[in-house]
């Protein structure tokens, strides 16, 4: 059974679709890279994923179910923006997500705090942005999901921290899992994807596996990236 | 996890309402020893400023009891905490009903800081005295004890600021189901809801004076009889009773169906 299944899926804002009759499929231990430009409804369809939006028409299902509960047990998702409550202290955030999902390693969340230089008394709105968003990509990796959506973890990020980011998913994903990354820096994830789905204007143009992809173009993910949608 | 969510909710809305608790205890506090003092004229213009301290204090309690819980429903179901929110292993059903739970809360100990603060200020002896003998006037004249009456008028207060807060949560959910002005409808909606829904009840309650002469007595004549008065206070309470159930359920219904955040 897939991991993630969309059928005919549908989304309008204000009779304008973002998203086009998707039909996808997202297969167990597979690193995805879930590529497009800006605005082409990545997002949109990843919030669709979690529950965060309501589908205009289609059906998403989640190891067979429809969004709810279950999925969200083993769905640890990565959005672009920050949305830790800023009152909170990092110790308080790791025990909410303690206290919240039963698969979520505090431990594991210590330590990687710790390698990336911040400090488990400190207050969220004190931290810069940057650092908001490495605690968020440690509170997501902390967990042993079985999918993980990553919404552009390399956005605001410098190319020196890229790769260290990269390392850090790569490292502490569940054995076996699954990890969507969405990102328009293909250049910097493509050595790492299993599989590319191309989206265009609220429509998937491509889904191959990225080797496959390569040796039948001949040419980098980010070349065809570039070529496909005439960079 | 109902309980780690009113936990969390209960948290964020007491954070500025402990303050003002604090600091209208404490004034009242100030306010009766002040009271206490030989009665100058620096003294009673201290007692004044401290009184008026107490009033604002008060009043800034039950806004905020209010808008806390609107700004916690906003920012944990439709802004950018709603992206944790809503990825927790939890039904929509069990956040909402969280915020209502919130709502009853920090509702009832506002009341008790409010009852309280009035009490330390105000209540002295001769006061007290009064108070008793108004109390027992009345409830000789509702032809119930002082406990019944007390408690009757606890709970009719308590669930009209009820219908208040769960009218502007609903509101909220209704406002922030179109893609434009959201802010704008939510208000425009909780404010029709309410409006709306209390006038209805006045029209209720005018039709049902056509059945029970004592309540049409409200509606023609300035002083009306215990059995009015008492007949309009349980109306009160069951059609309150009733608005929050119902508001709830609309609210729950919806919020079911599927948010789309920002």
């Amino acid at each position: 059974m897939e991991l993630v299944k969309c059928n005919n899926l549908c989304k309008e804002f204000d009779q304008k679709q973002i998203l086009k009759n998707i039909n996808l499929s997202i297969s167990k231990g597979k690193i995805i890279g879930l590529l497009g430009k800006n605005g082409t409804g990545k997002t949109t369809l990843i919030k669709l994923i979690n529950d965060l939006l309501t589908p205009t028409s289609g059906e998403i299902l989640i190891n067979g179910e429809k969004p709810g509960i279950h999925s969200k047990q083993i769905i640890s998702y990565l959005p672009e923006r920050t949305y830790l409550d800023k009152d909170m202290k990092v110790s308080q955030v790791l025990r909410f997500f303690e206290e919240f999902y039963t698969n979520f390693r505090k431990e594991k969340a210590i330590k990687l705090l710790k390698d990336l230089d911040l400090k488990i008394d400190a207050k969220i709105n004190k931290m810069s942005k940057g650092m908001q968003e490495k605690l968020q990509l440690i509170l997501v990796m902390s967990r042993d999901a079985e999918l993980y959506i990553l919404d552009e973890p390399l956005g605001g990020v410098d190319p020196a921290t890229r790769d260290y980011i990269l390392d850090t998913i790569l490292s502490n994903f569940k054995e076996g899992a699954s990890v969507v990354i969405s990102t328009h820096l293909i250049s910097d994830i493509e050595r790492i994807l299993d599989e590319v789905i191309f989206i265009d204007q609220g429509e998937i143009v491509l889904t191959s596996p990225a080797d496959e992809l390569r040796q039948k173009e001949n040419a980098s993910i980010d070349e065809i990236f570039r070529r496909c949608f005439k960079c | 996890m109902l309980r780690k969510l009113l936990k969390y909710d209960l948290k964020w809305c007491y954070k500025p309402l402990l303050v003002f608790y604090i600091l209208a205890i404490f004034f009242s506090i100030i306010t009766r020893i002040i009271e206490s003092f030989e009665q100058t004229l620096m003294v009673l213009i201290i007692d004044k400023i401290c009184s008026g301290i107490v009033i604002a204090m008060l009043i800034s309690i039950l806004i905020n009891c209010f808008m806390r819980v609107w700004v916690r429903v906003i920012r944990n179901i439709y802004k950018d905490e709603s992206y944790l929110t809503h990825t927790l292993p939890v039904s929509k059903n069990t956040i909402y009903l969280s915020k209502i739970l919130t709502a009853m809360i920090t509702l009832l100990t506002s009341f008790a800081v409010i009852i309280g603060c009035i009490a330390i200020v105000f209540l002295n002896e001769i006061s007290w005295d009064g108070l008793k003998q108004y109390l027992e006037q009345s409830a000789i004249f509702f032809n119930s004890s002082v406990f019944s009456l007390i408690l009757v008028l606890i709970i009719t207060v308590f669930f009209e600021f009820l219908f208040l807060i769960i009218s502007g949560i609903v509101g909220i959910i209704l406002g922030y189901r179109s893609n434009h002005l959201k802010t704008v409808k939510s208000i425009i909606s909780g404010f029709g809801i309410y409006m709306i829904l209390s006038t209805f009840s006045v029209a209720v309650l005018y039709l049902a004076g056509f059945l029970n002469p004592d309540i049409m007595d409200a509606f023609q004549n300035i002083e009306i009889s215990s059995n009015a008065m008492k007949s309009i206070m349980f109306a009160g309470i069951v059609v309150y009773a009733v608005y929050n159930v119902i508001l709830y359920w609309i609210g729950n219904h919806l919020l079911s169906k599927g948010v789309n955040v920002d």
